[in-house]
């Protein structure tokens, strides 16, 4: 345990230059309850099991792993969508994990979320003016100029021509659509927004255009970003920091440089060698093809959770649980055969 | 269920069903936005069904609310007693109950639809008076009851857990009640604590006792399906983009989700409307709904039977008046809802 708290000091004075963290997630724990069976025992849903980050004022931090590793989860949890389990979620030095009214009030507008599906994220029934002006509306602020007006910049910031202000969301594109998203998280100037997959769901050639208007509203706004993904390109591009996620726990976390270049995680590594490269077409060399399925939420594999698909997995690997640590490559990873590196312990 | 713009994951023929009407839509103009009512109506008003039964369910609405000036053209009123178009038996004089389109008679005044037997009153006028206090009862207790129904349903799918779970029982307790043995055990008695010392109980009172009644028994169909609609609206992302935003229940209940839900709700409205008609018609029939001399519809089927094999036309018009508008509603909404949702499948 002392190695992780030493790891985390470690991780924090990587830029200690930038000061106090924005946001600090400690040992965040969500579990959903399921029944089993009739007559079974209350079971539950282990989606996020002691997920520790942080993020810088400015920051990106990109937050990848395969479907149900508890991503999205984390990302409702951190703005308040899902009540935590356990676990300590700090904002600028005040402790949010259980925030009430109005504490949650004051949250609520420094730290927003854009959805994945753009289709979903748009009331249907509102105009684009109602659903950017929304969150105007619900606190109560009247900006100088009038919500119109305010609607009309944010509309312009994202690159949306100001006067659709009266179409509705069915009139727009995908990318549109997106954009609009983003206006509405940016109605209250927030100072970190999670991006709960924002582009997932739309073309590769949009992805590109929207990930740039994020860019450039991080620079011009100094954004802080909790960037969640599964699409590792997407990531590299826009992230300074990456946190790799498989089944509920943070398994490498660290500079982009260190994930993509030198992965001390042997599950990193094998997600890695899975992004399609044009230059190396046809040759199946390095490509790490991992056996079988993800386990279950419900009952984890014991010690590592990867063990059941890792190809270096030993007896050690079952019976305890690597923490995070520093690994050679600079990295954080909790792995006791890293790849690359010799272990620093033991 | 309240999204025209064909998804991504519509199948083909989806998208081939729907993108003609919106090029016609669209067509005249560059681009008009149109509101999802807008489209609604748009192609309510392609759907020639629709287009005939406004003009029936139009024509009843207009004798109902200008039933006094329809008297004052036509010269009579609807209880003015004619003794003397009647014979000795009390039967009309002349054919089919007495019509007559000429003053050549000694009331001096034309009886398109004839003259009621024993009393010599118009049948037509009986029969525009009857519309308005069908139409009257039918419209205000359908409204209260979908106002009832959407409030319950609302709170129970919103709130879920012990709220709903009462307030869905309390409607299946509600639904469990045989309406018409109810009605007839109920409206007696309001009618008793109502009356004055003379036993008489004002039109007004006798009125307002039914629709109490049609709205007390009429919201739990509407409840049930706001309930399960809110309860698939709610897991949308832009309620939850609203929550993130910090809306409160109220604005998430009856500003983000009720406005995806008009257009179930005013198909269930156009639905329960015939049906309380009926309803009406069939309490009147039963001698417990409207009483002499307020005109109406059940009420003159009720008296027809006694003249039955003499003066067949007497029972016919109430009939057809009851058929022609609970048929029209009927085809109505099914043209609305077809309209509301042009993916449904019939």
């Amino acid at each position: 345990m002392t190695e992780t708290v030493d790891a985390v000091q470690l991780d924090t004075g990587w830029k200690a230059a930038q000061g106090e963290p924005l946001l600090k997630v400690e040992n965040l724990i969500k579990h959903f309850p399921v029944r089993g069976g009739m007559f079974g025992s209350k079971q539950h849903v282990r989606a996020v099991d002691g997920v520790s980050f942080e993020v810088r004022p400015g920051e990106t931090l990109g937050l990848v792993g395969e479907s149900g590793c508890g991503k999205s989860t984390t990302g409702r949890m951190l703005v308040r969508l899902l009540e935590p389990t356990s676990g300590k979620i700090t904002f600028e030095g005040q402790d949010i994990t259980h925030a009430r009214r109005g504490q949650l009030q004051r949250l609520r507008s420094d730290m927003q979320i854009i959805f994945q599906d753009p289709y979903s994220s748009l009331n249907p029934r509102h105009t684009v003016g109602t659903i950017v002006g929304m969150p105007l509306k619900v606190n109560n602020i009247n900006p100088p100029g009038g919500v119109k007006k305010r609607v009309q910049e944010l509309l312009e910031l994202v690159g949306l021509n100001p006067e659709h202000y009266n179409r509705f969301p069915h009139e727009f594109s995908g990318g549109q659509r997106q954009r609009i998203g983003i206006a509405r998280s940016l109605a209250l100037r927030p100072k970190i927004i999670v991006a709960d997959e924002p582009v997932s769901a739309l073309d590769v050639s949009i992805q590109a255009q929207v990930i740039n208007l994020l860019r450039d509203l991080q620079r011009d706004l100094n954004l802080a970003f909790v960037f969640i993904a599964h699409d590792l390109a997407v990531v590299r591009h826009f992230s300074q920091r990456v946190a790799v996620m498989y089944l509920g726990k943070i398994v490498e976390i660290g500079p982009r440089e260190q994930i993509y270049n030198r992965p001390a995680h042997p599950y990193t590594k094998a997600l890695l060698s899975a992004v399609p490269d044009a230059t190396r077409l046809g040759e199946s060399v390095g490509r790490i093809r991992l056996q079988g399925d993800v386990p279950t939420p419900i009952n984890p594999p014991s010690g590592c959770r990867f063990r059941t698909r890792c190809w270096k997995a030993q007896d050690i690997c079952a019976t305890q649980e690597p923490a995070l640590s520093v690994k050679e490559t600079g990295s954080l990873a909790a792995c006791h055969f890293p790849e690359n590196a010799v272990l620093i312990e033991n | 269920m309240s999204d025209f713009v064909p998804r991504q994951t519509d199948s083909a023929t989806d998208v081939l069903e729907v993108a003609p009407i919106e090029e016609t839509a669209k067509a005249p103009k560059a681009i008009v936005g149109k509101s999802p009512g807008q489209l609604a109506w748009f192609r309510l008003k392609q759907d020639r069904t629709a287009r005939s039964t406004i003009w029936v369910l139009g024509f009843f609405v207009f004798i109902a609310v200008f039933a006094d000036v329809i008297e004052w053209i036509y010269g009579i009123g609807p209880t003015v007693n004619s003794p003397d178009l009647l014979d000795t038996t009390g039967q009309p004089l002349g054919y089919l109950g007495g019509i007559d389109f000429t003053t050549d008679n000694p009331s001096g005044h034309i009886h398109i639809l004839g003259v009621m037997p024993a009393t010599g009153w118009d049948v037509f006028m009986q029969f525009v008076y009857g519309a308005r206090t069908s139409l009257i009862i039918a419209l205000l207790a359908t409204v209260i009851s979908v106002i009832i129904g959407i409030f319950i349903g609302t709170l129970a799918g919103y709130f879920g857990g012990w709220i709903d779970q009462a307030l869905s029982w309390f409607t299946d307790y509600m639904l469990a009640f045989p309406f018409v043995l109810m009605a007839i055990a109920v409206i007696p008695i309001l009618n008793t604590r109502l009356e004055d010392e003379t036993g008489y109980v004002t039109v007004y009172e006798r009125v307002a006792t039914i629709i109490v009644v049609f709205s007390l028994f009429g919201w739990m169909y509407t409840a049930r399906l706001v309930r399960g609609q809110v309860i698939s609206l709610r897991e949308r992302e832009y309620v939850e983009a609203a929550r993130a935003a910090g809306a409160n229940s109220w604005h998430i209940m009856f500003r983000q989700i009720l406005p995806n839900l008009w257009a179930p709700i005013l198909v269930t409205f156009s639905l329960s409307l015939p049906a309380t008609v009926t309803a009406e018609a069939a309490l009147s029939f039963l001698g417990i709904g409207v009483q002499q001399p307020t005109p109406d519809w059940g009420r003159m089927i009720n008296d027809s039977l006694l003249y039955m094999r003499s003066d067949f036309m007497y029972l016919v018009i109430p009939g057809v008046s009851i058929w022609a508008l609970v048929l029209s509603f009927n085809l109505f909404s099914d043209a609305l809802r077809d309209a509301l949702d042009p993916k449904s499948s019939r």
